[in-house]
């Protein structure tokens, strides 16, 4: 393998009128960024930007300062001169090209000699341990192996910005483990700036250093990885986290929420009274009772039921929305959830302890707070 | 529960899967080959054997045979040269007027071909649009084998465009877009991605050309003329051989059968997909 | 289920095989008399001296209605159309429709079952063939004869004047393939003057030839009667040889034909005084 060269600064503004897309965006040499995002959100809008099979109405885009894109100028770079490469949920690999010839692919477009072409994809097949595959057509390759060969694939055209969309979503739970650790492991190695779409929580806390959420063409969120997904500031963060997020105002000692309902717990110093402001809390920090009691929890909210998700030796139940949040996660022990009889439809009260419960300032859309 | 008519055990006599069709299928489909068919085996049935090795040996018909063969070859390798590029900017370009380029491309496909062949001559011909400047410069194209060459040609470009047009639609463009990022220019793109992924239909529209320039009558008749051994083809050498000698006309006519069936099992074989 | 379709499949191979057979035994099936008028004597002269069986308001009574169907060859449409006319003012309530095309294609219809009447031909072997077919009552009879002319773009700018002319290397001359009437009598031509020409084109139609000169050729050979209709879209240019290569027309009445008394009525016609005359406005001339 080649010294590693830090490559791959990205700065991108652009915006798409017809998708409602309006994004800036800024990454460092060496950076690995998750991007999160519902479906429809413009995530894979913000991927065929960089990688040039998509024009914007309006955008400024460039890479290590080559300027890809700017519509004010009429600049615009075609994808085999930019140095981005893509890699999907299907491998998409040549079908009538050997796994050896379908690696050599990008070296050979760039110009080397079939032999050195032969060699680089020799080195990185190896790299992905799939050297005995080099003869196999992708036909005769699972899902996992054909993925693995397409890493290979993309590596070998040495790009300065690797774009990953989704690349673990169509493969087997059993084999996407050791796919994520190669991609740690060369992603890791070779320093690579790389963007990787996913939805997977997993893989943003193994490969990237930085999340960056999108919701409606807008990013919303943006920053180191422990801290978006621990404290997040969205309702869709909270989800992707797995974290209970209520929506609403500080009043300087609890959280308001539109409706009224108040919702006590540790307040964090740099929110002032009127902020918006969400409160955050871990699934596990619920408890659900069938009927209102009374207790030390101050918080207790009428929820309904609507589904209800076995996670090994626990039932995460999920409710309708309330006003404020998009719906709440409970986990509850096997046990509890036969004892009280839950369906979805069952009307329930949850109880959560204000020492569980953070509030901190809400960073909104409208808001365009730099993180 | 085993109180089921007793019908259920007949139909499944064999192994694997089975067809899926409803049953009613089997026999319009059946009556259509029937229809496709009969007419071969009136014809078969009239050919005089004893005089047929004789009949398709004559220097005419010779004559005529090599010379279908070498002008098909001619107008395929022409309608590959430039149908191929035709296809491709119908199925991937995006321009205004798109829809209607590609309704005049396959005009020839419903035209009558005398009316081509029409078209043709006042095109080339000696007195034609283009046909008079050539002349200035010496160049006669009427009566030509090129004409010849020229009219299978015109007949059979819409049936390789289609079938490569749709070849090309079917295969999208993601490995095009793949294949750009790992650092192709078009032309490479074109030429190690595109064109190998739709080799199928490439091949089946070839021979779908080949078939309809052997079979080409009405343009060559009108265009190029009749002459043995330079414009007339073997179609052309049958409709003479009418008037007088209908046995030859019908044995020649097997020729023709004979070489198209020879063309359509010899790509059968290759496991093509698409329209053959 | 398989079993009944093929049986229904042979069914039906049963049926249109039945179909085929029947169709074919219908005109060798019946008989018809044969009309006396059609044995005529086969020469006619155009200057009018009538027979006994023949005068100029037709012979007999004229009939009173139905359908004459008349296969004639493609060269006689314009003459024919007019008799047919004629035919019609003659025998009021009659109506008479043609069918025009190639002199072999017509006798492979009749042989194959087509409903005609009557039959004309544009040369004697195609007649002959349809003799030998068994479709034809009696004898036929000749009634009109043609020769060959040059005919050359209108002002004849190569300067054309003979038949040797025309193997003169750089002109695009185009004739009648041998297999056809026409190119059968240039063959004939051919031999008699010793002159080979070295067509660029052999056409199956005279039609063809024509078409052939409208767009360019220098040169074509056809018919007197062609050249007469083409007008002045071509400058005819006639050869003594010609004479000598003549292609006579002979018409006969086809066996059962639905209206033998309307056929031999219109052979009649064709041959006696009112016919030739329109024959020979035409350009042809009289049988020999």
């Amino acid at each position: 393998m080649r010294p590693p060269a830090l490559v791959g600064a990205v700065t991108l503004a652009a915006s798409i009128a017809e998708r409602g897309t309006d994004l800036q965006l800024a990454v460092e040499p060496g950076q690995v960024v998750a991007v999160l995002g519902s479906n429809g959100a413009g995530k894979s809008t913000l991927l065929s930007l960089l990688s040039g099979l998509l024009h914007p109405d309006t955008g400024h885009i460039t890479l290590d300062g080559q300027v890809l894109v700017d519509t004010s100028t009429g600049t615009w770079v075609p994808p085999h001169h930019r140095k981005v490469v893509l890699l999907a949920q299907q491998a998409l690999l040549f079908p009538h090209l050997t796994a050896a010839a379908n690696v050599a692919f990008g070296p050979r477009s760039q110009g080397l000699s079939r032999q050195q072409a032969r060699a680089a994809a020799d080195q990185w097949l190896a790299a992905v341990d799939a050297s005995q595959f080099a003869d196999r057509k992708p036909a005769q390759l699972s899902g996992g192996q054909a993925q693995r060969i397409a890493i290979a694939r993309a590596l070998a055209a040495d790009p300065a910005l690797l774009l990953l969309d989704e690349p673990m979503a169509a493969l087997d739970v059993a084999v996407a483990p050791a796919l994520r650790q190669l991609l740690r492991r060369v992603l890791r190695e070779t320093r690579r700036t790389a963007l990787l779409v996913t939805h997977d929580l997993i893989d943003a806390l193994t490969l990237a250093d930085r999340v960056v959420v999108v919701e409606a063409g807008r990013i919303v969120e943006d920053g180191p990885t422990r801290t978006v997904l621990a404290e997040p500031r969205s309702p869709f963060t909270a989800r992707i986290a797995g974290i209970n997020l209520i929506a609403g105002t500080s009043d300087g000692h609890h959280l308001v929420t539109d409706d009224g309902t108040r919702i006590s717990g540790l307040l964090d110093p740099g929110c002032q009274p009127g902020d918006a402001a969400v409160a955050v809390f871990r699934p596990s920090a619920v408890a659900v009772h069938l009927t209102e009691t009374t207790g030390s929890p101050r918080n207790h909210l009428p929820v309904t039921v609507i589904e209800l998700e076995p996670r090994g030796d626990v039932v995460r139940v999920h409710t309708a929305p309330i006003v404020g949040a998009v719906g709440l996660l409970a986990d509850i022990t096997v046990p509890a959830a036969a004892d009280l009889g839950l369906q979805p439809g069952s009307r329930v009260h949850l109880a959560i302890k204000a020492t569980e419960i953070t509030i901190y300032s809400a960073a909104g859309v409208t808001e365009n707070t730099s993180s | 529960m085993t109180t089921g008519a007793p019908a259920p055990a007949r139909r499944r006599r064999r192994a694997g899967t089975g067809s899926g069709l409803p049953a009613w299928v089997f026999a319009p489909a059946v009556l259509g080959g029937i229809f496709i068919v009969l007419p071969l085996a009136a014809m078969l049935a009239r050919v005089q054997w004893s005089q047929f090795w004789t009949l398709i040996t004559s220097e005419s018909s010779v004559d005529a045979l090599w010379l279908s063969l070498k002008t098909s070859t001619a107008s395929t390798i022409l309608c590959l040269l430039l149908g191929t590029p035709m296809a491709l900017v119908l199925a991937r370009a995006q321009f205004p007027g798109l829809r209607l380029a590609r309704s005049l491309v396959l005009l020839p496909l419903v035209l009558p071909p005398v009316v081509g062949g029409i078209a043709l001559i006042y095109t080339y011909g000696r007195l034609g649009l283009i046909g008079s400047y050539l002349e200035a410069f010496g160049i006669r194209i009427a009566f030509t084998t090129t004409a010849v060459v020229i009219a299978q040609t015109f007949v059979a470009l819409p049936f390789l465009v289609l079938s490569l047009e749709g070849s090309l639609r079917t295969a999208g463009r993601r490995y095009e877009a793949v294949a750009a990022t790992l650092g192709a220019n078009p032309t490479t793109v074109l030429r190690r991605v595109t064109i190998p992924l739709v080799l199928p239909g490439l091949f089946s529209g070839a021979v779908l050309a080949f078939a309809r320039s052997l079979g080409e009558f009405g343009a060559t008749l009108t265009f190029a003329g009749s002459l043995q051994g330079v414009t007339r083809t073997l179609p052309l050498e049958i409709y003479l051989q009418r008037e007088t000698d209908a046995d030859a006309a019908v044995a020649l006519s097997l020729v023709l059968v004979v070489v198209a069936v020879l063309i359509v099992l010899a790509t059968r074989g290759r496991g093509s997909e698409g329209a053959l | 289920m398989r079993g009944a379709i093929a049986v229904l499949a042979a069914a039906g191979l049963t049926v249109l095989a039945a179909c085929a057979s029947s169709s074919s035994s219908g005109t060798t099936g019946a008989t018809t008399s044969a009309a006396a008028s059609a044995s005529a004597s086969p020469s006619v002269t155009a200057s009018g001296s009538a027979s006994a069986s023949s005068s100029a308001a037709g012979s007999g009574a004229p009939a009173s209605g139905g359908t004459l169907t008349v296969f004639a060859a493609a060269s006689l449409k314009a003459t024919f159309t007019e008799m047919g006319q004629t035919f019609q003012e003659q025998n009021p309530g009659t109506t008479v429709t043609f069918n025009f095309a190639g002199s072999s294609d017509l006798v492979t219809q009749i042989t194959s079952g087509a409903p005609a009447d009557v039959f004309a031909s544009a040369d004697q072997n195609n007649m002959t063939k349809a003799v030998d077919g068994g479709v034809i009552d009696g004898t036929p009879v000749n009634f009109a004869s043609n020769t060959l002319t040059i005919v050359t773009q209108p002002g004849n700018p190569k300067g054309i004047a003979g038949f040797a002319d025309l193997a003169k290397p750089d002109l695009q001359v185009v004739v009648c393939a041998p297999q056809v009437p026409c190119g059968a009598a240039t063959q004939k031509v051919e031999q008699n003057t010793g002159v080979t020409l070295t067509p660029v084109s052999e056409e199956s139609s005279v039609t063809d030839v024509l078409g052939k000169l409208a767009n360019g050729a220098d040169a074509g050979l056809v018919y007197v009667t062609d050249a007469k209709n083409a007008g002045d879209k071509v400058t005819e240019v006639p050869f003594p040889e010609a004479s000598a290569v003549v292609n006579v027309y002979p018409i006969a009445p086809v066996k059962g034909g639905p209206q033998p008394e309307l056929a031999s009525k219109f052979i009649e016609l064709v041959t006696g005084p009112d016919g030739q005359q329109i024959l020979s406005g035409a350009g042809f001339q009289p049988a020999p």
